[in-house]
């Protein structure tokens, strides 16, 4: 019983953390798929530029780890606003295929350059003394790493909350996304709005790179390697539903965690089982309203 | 009847082109080698390895050997594509002409140019892919890596030495996992310890802590592990230093903490041992040497390891099978047949070609990552001399 409780807490935590993740670096493109119906398939490339600089940031300049991340963030942010005005801005009235086959050759350049810059090699990034220690939790001890990226989704997630609920941002935001022409009608500036949300989903992936690199390697093929799960994350939610993104996320990370503790062999495979029945079940998203 | 002759001198020709038998006759003067390497993607370390290996053996011997000048030409797979592989032997055997072939970071790409190799009778030797099977390909070709169970049987023999009793296996869930996996279990086994437990890691796995925790429920004093280097042996180290299993257990791999990467893991790592065929650490006179050219061409930050050690080891070998033909036509089978048998000093120390199986006798080295004056790094702390390959039958029972 013991056992099966001390395996119950690794779960839940080491899954919660995963699944935090796993929903910082994906619900940017939950948002911009609502607002823009753009299937940006080098979102990861953003993810993976937010851990390279930040490696940058600390080797070069020698920042600080709590410096290096949020600088990162806000220089990946500021390039996803500038390439969504100049980029992206050509893909929202082209067939859907052109936008796959230009957003994965944006991928596909971050890889080459990241090789060129950086070399084929992994890259870790180096947690500062306060983050590497562990801490007791539920009788066990528990990495000071896991329960720092657990608190960072804790943020994110209130964060969203506010905004969206409680700001008229927010509200702009949403009506925008459920019904782009007539939100524009009404007046609101959309494309600032879809600018600001580009940005602001490029930064969350840039975070989520930074700080979860103890969990998703950083290496040149991150924008390639990890688009599975992100597109899952996307999938499972629904395009634009955010608050299900957070939802899904966990649901993903606990259940692809679980797996991999009780059927090591098949683990990596539980998750795409889940996929399979869920899109066939529910293909408008997981929680998605039905009808 | 004229056009006919002409049709099949033609034809002759093609066919002589297509199986790469030697159309002009004569001693040429110069003997190319084609290299299959990973210039580019997810093993473009083992590519980087190849270059310098080889380069740095040039740039210690010359470019020519046996009355020939000896010049290298590369190809990238650029990932783990066998088909790629043997398109690009094929190219490097009927348009460039390549009379040796060199490289193979992966099995697969091995037994994918195995037929090719065997029909064209083009020596072919393998840097890195490590495989039982490797060999079976054809009979011109020979390895300067290893046979897998030479370091997976040293480091059960190694953990016995120490004492370990009671150890868990985790393997990557692809065929040199498996070859690994029961290549430590027979020998830990036959040794008096016993195997708690096996687990087959699915390889596109990156978080390790689910793996790791079910290894801390078990108890143990000793873990194997066999992963891919890069991402993957990154993560399952990391996995098991955070949970305290590196202090606990004697963990042992191959080479997912060799020198170059170390800088890549916190001081978490400090006692994983490695067992393998070469180590930056070894002092002897050829290894002093190519480390000392390799830092003189490529900085003095540049560290050897495996790949090039291979690569410089394999040059060597490409280099005594020319010298073998010295003064006659160029016959890949004679200079296959030269140099079996053959005993040098590598890089990785004394090592042999058995003239049976084709496959090395070496030395396995036991290396620990320990910290020395603030810098991580593996120190050499046992070895196994003159380490034969299993049969064929040994490996299949």
């Amino acid at each position: 019983m013991e056992q099966f409780l001390a395996s119950l807490a690794f779960i839940i935590l080491y899954g919660g953390t995963y699944g935090a993740v796993l929903f910082i670096i994906s619900v940017g493109l939950v948002m911009t798929m609502g607002l823009m119906r753009v299937p940006n398939l080098a979102h990861g490339a953003f993810a993976a530029l937010g851990g390279y600089l930040t490696i940058l940031l600390m080797n070069q300049a020698g920042a600080n780890y709590f410096v290096a991340v949020p600088v990162a963030v806000i220089l990946v942010a500021a390039l996803g606003a500038l390439a969504e005005r100049t980029i992206y801005v050509r893909l929202y009235n082209i067939p859907e295929l052109d936008q796959i086959l230009l957003t994965v050759g944006i991928a596909f350049i971050f890889v080459g350059g990241l090789a060129l810059t950086f070399g084929p090699n992994v890259f870790t990034i180096r947690l500062p003394e306060v983050l590497s220690g562990s801490v007791d939790l539920f009788g066990r001890s528990f990495p000071v790493y896991r329960v720092f990226l657990l608190a960072v989704g804790a943020l994110i997630i209130l964060g969203f909350w506010l905004v969206f609920d409680r700001t008229t941002l927010g509200a702009k935001l949403r009506a925008a996304v459920d019904n782009r022409s007539m939100a524009q009608a009404t007046g609101i500036n959309v494309e600032r709005i879809v600018m600001l949300a580009f940005a602001a989903g490029t930064g969350l992936a840039a975070l989520g790179g930074a700080i979860g690199a103890g969990l998703f390697p950083l290496e040149p093929l991150y924008p390639i390697k990890y688009l599975t799960i992100i597109l899952i994350i996307v999938a499972l939610s629904g395009f634009g539903n955010i608050k299900s993104s957070i939802v899904v996320a966990m649901v993903v990370g606990i259940a692809d965690t679980a797996a991999r503790y009780y059927l090591p062999e098949l683990g990596g495979f539980a998750i795409y089982a889940l996929v399979i029945a869920a899109v066939a079940m529910r293909p408008a998203g997981m929680f998605a309203r039905q009808g | 009847m004229f056009e006919l002759k002409k049709k099949l001198a033609a034809f002759a020709a093609v066919t002589a082109l297509a199986v790469g038998l030697p159309v002009t006759a004569g001693a040429q003067d110069q003997i190319k080698v084609g290299i299959l390497s990973h210039d580019t993607g997810p093993f473009a370390q083992n590519g980087q390895g190849f270059h310098r290996g080889i380069e740095v053996y040039q740039a210690l011997h010359g470019k020519s050997a046996g009355g020939r000048e000896i010049e290298f030409v590369y190809r990238d797979i650029g990932g783990p594509n066998p088909a790629v592989g043997k398109r690009l032997a094929e190219e490097l055997i009927v348009r460039e002409k390549v009379q040796i072939l060199g490289g193979f970071a992966l099995s697969s790409e091995a037994l994918a140019v195995g037929p090719i190799v065997e029909q064209t009778k083009t020596p072919a030797i393998t840097f890195i892919a490590s495989s039982p099977s490797v060999l079976a390909g054809s009979q011109y070709f020979l390895k300067s890596g290893q046979h897998i169970a030479q370091s997976s049987s040293a480091g059960a023999t190694f953990a016995r030495k120490q004492g370990a009793e009671k150890c868990y296996i985790v393997v990557s869930d692809y065929q040199p996992g498996y070859d690994a996996q029961k290549a430590f279990r027979k020998t830990f086994e036959s040794e008096g310890g016993q195997i708690v437990g096996e687990v087959r890691v699915p390889l596109n796995t990156v978080d390790f802590a689910a793996i790791v925790e079910g290894i801390a429920s078990t108890e143990t004093d000793c873990i194997n592990v066999f992963v891919p280097p890069g991402a993957p042996a990154i993560g399952l180290l990391r996995a098991l230093a955070e949970r305290g299993l590196v202090e606990s257990n004697f963990v042992v791999g191959m080479g997912e903490a060799e020198d170059h990467i170390l800088p890549q893991y916190d001081d978490s790592v400090v006692g994983f041992k490695g067992a393998l065929y070469y180590a930056e650490a070894l002092d002897n006179e050829e290894n002093k040497t190519f480390i000392a050219k390799l830092k003189e061409l490529y900085g003095p930050d540049t560290q050897p390891d495996f790949a090039s050690a291979s690569a410089y080891d394999g040059a060597h070998l490409i280099y005594e099978m020319v010298k073998s033909q010295e003064g006659k036509d160029w016959s890949g089978p004679d200079a296959v047949e030269a140099v079996k048998g053959l005993s040098w000093n590598g890089v990785r120390g004394p090592m042999k070609i058995d003239p049976e199986t084709r496959e090395l006798v070496q030395n396995i080295y036991l290396r620990e990552v320990q910290k020395v004056d603030g810098k991580l790094q593996n120190a050499i702390v046992d070895q196994l001399e003159a380490v034969e390959a299993p049969s064929k039958e040994w490996m299949e029972n």
